[in-house]
């Protein structure tokens, strides 16, 4: 079974208590449209389940198919380092026909950004390194696509909907 | 439990089936106060039919039938001819239909237990039928074939005749059907005690697997089943060579901050004061090992001092893991390596550089 090797800390994105008995990872990419339609249905389980749940998204952009996706990762990034890293999640899936730096930018500006310090951030990758480890740590799990979830540490190979999903967390939390 | 308990109410509100795992104080009330009825009913058609002698058409009780019509003359006064054979008929008649009603009665919990353990989507109606009739009628059939050779082939002819096919939802289903046969079985051939057994030690037996929902997580079990026990080791000891036995992918990675080399960039962190080494350790990983291993090799003959492909192993999620042992060159250093190996094609995933050291471990 393929399980998760960087296990959750406090270094990542995560909603809800990092210590919470259930960890749902999800290793995602800005451009990808299965992504997007996943996004808002597993943030809403992850806030109905509260601090049950554990729901960290860590960067996994497939730049040979998704060119814009590395530097949307680091807008996610940059407005991380302004505790801003939903809000900008958020903007990002719902834009990401069009994720060129001015859309990053706009992107930025509703998720209520500095938009100083974030065009200086991005213009600098200092936030690339990170991209590139969450992307390596997703190799590591035998990640190779996206959206790829892990359950408690362990890959979730189910279907890609919330009943699914759910129906999954519950095995799991029965399993612990 | 509170866990769990957010989990089921979303899944509910989701229409998630939870299949609740919790057998319940009222099926167990039920199944206890039922085969308590009915046992007392198999004990009394054991003790009717003097343990069930008449399932048997044996000489024996045909001159008892016999018996009893020559010890009453008034019967034998009526009508010997129309009454005698009737007479004679009644024990074995008792007698099947004693076994007819025990396999109904005793496959009526199988059925119950099937319905309490199977979920909505695997949940078939037809099946419930098949475990409730089956019994009853392989319980008659049996008792018209008893010991006759001649009849038994007559009914394996009768039934090779007849073909259906019928998938299954769910395998564990055949397990029903089976238990059912048995029933009828133990019950055709007046071993109605046979068939109690058989029936409450199946509804306990199915009941607790599906509590335990045993055999679940393949991991679990094959560390339950086949892994030694570690002896005074911590748990966290056990849990960490885990991933060394599964061949997982995060056994040549034993933490994020382990020196490695992310495509495009990154500096591997020099050993403290180790000693240089020749040759390190290149993990390549690909989503097709020999398109990747072409790409790799024509990239590390070009740019390297030497290299040797170690070993291929799968990763897992359909992702190959090519494990080099490589020289560098100043010139060219990993991280040039490292992007030129991303950038030869879409086969590999990514590249590192892992410290030699770890390679003892696995």
């Amino acid at each position: 079974m393929v399980t998760l090797a960087i296990p959750l800390s406090v270094h990542d994105h995560v909603r809800g208590r990092v210590d919470a008995p259930l960890t749902l990872v999800q290793y995602g990419d800005f451009q990808c449209s299965h992504c997007a339609r996943m996004y808002p249905m597993v943030l809403e389980i992850a806030d109905d389940l509260g601090d049950s749940l554990a729901f960290a998204l860590r960067h996994f952009p497939v730049s040979q198919i998704h060119p814009l996706a590395q530097r949307a990762a680091e807008a996610a990034e940059a407005a991380a380092s302004q505790g801003r890293f939903w809000e900008m999640a958020t903007e990002l899936y719902e834009n990401q026909e069009e994720l060129d730096d001015d859309r990053l930018t706009r992107c930025a500006r509703k998720a209520d950004l500095d938009i100083k310090r974030f065009k200086k951030e991005m213009m600098s990758g200092i936030h690339a390194s990170r991209v590139r480890a969450d992307y390596l740590g997703g190799v590591r799990s035998a990640v190779n696509g996206t959206p790829t979830f892990f359950m408690n540490g362990q890959l979730y190979e189910g279907p890609h909907e919330s009943a699914a999903v759910v129906a999954q967390l519950l095995k799991a939390s029965r399993g612990r | 439990m509170a866990v769990t308990s957010n989990i089921e109410r979303l899944a509910a509100r989701l229409g998630v089936e939870t299949g609740s795992r919790k057998i319940g104080r009222t099926t167990l009330t039920r199944l206890s106060i039922y085969y308590g009825a009915t046992l007392l009913v198999v004990a009394g058609f054991i003790v009717l039919t003097d343990n069930m002698k008449g399932a048997l058409l044996t000489g024996g009780a045909a001159a008892d039938a016999g018996a009893l019509v020559n010890a009453n003359p008034a019967w034998s006064d009526l009508a010997p001819a129309f009454l005698a054979p009737l007479i004679r008929t009644l024990p074995p008649l008792l007698t099947g239909a004693a076994a007819v009603i025990g396999s109904f009665l005793l496959a009526l919990p199988v059925a119950f237990t099937y319905v309490r353990t199977r979920n909505r989507l695997k949940y078939d109606q037809s099946l419930v039928q098949t475990v409730i009739m089956l019994p009853v009628v392989i319980s008659a059939i049996l008792i018209v074939v008893q010991n006759s050779l001649a009849l038994a082939f007559s009914l394996a002819g009768i039934v090779a005749a007849v073909r259906f096919r019928n998938n299954l939802k769910d395998s564990r289903d055949a397990v029903y059907v089976f238990a059912a046969v048995g029933i009828g079985f133990a019950a055709g051939v007046g071993r109605l005690a046979i068939a109690a057994f058989l029936s409450i030690f199946f509804c306990m037996l199915e009941l607790l697997l599906w509590k335990m929902d045993l055999t679940a997580d393949h991991e679990h079990t094959f560390g339950m089943l086949c892994m030694p026990v570690p002896r005074s080791a911590p748990a966290s000891n056990a849990v960490a060579t885990l991933p060394a036995v599964s061949g997982d992918a995060s056994e040549a990675s034993p933490s994020a901050d382990t020196g490695l080399l992310a495509i495009g960039g990154g500096n591997p962190e020099p050993g403290n004061g180790e000693a240089k080494r020749p040759a390190e350790r290149l993990l390549v990983y690909c989503t097709d090992p020999d398109k990747a291993r072409a790409v790799a090799d024509d990239v590390l003959e070009k740019m390297t001092k030497g290299y040797k492909l170690k070993k291929t192993r799968n990763g897992g999620n359909d992702q190959y893991v090519l494990e080099y042992r490589v020289r560098f060159r100043r010139k060219s250093p990993s991280e040039t390596v490292i992007d030129r190996l991303h950038a030869a094609g879409p086969f590999v995933i990514a590249a590192e550089v892992v410290a030699e050291e770890h390679e003892e471990k696995s």
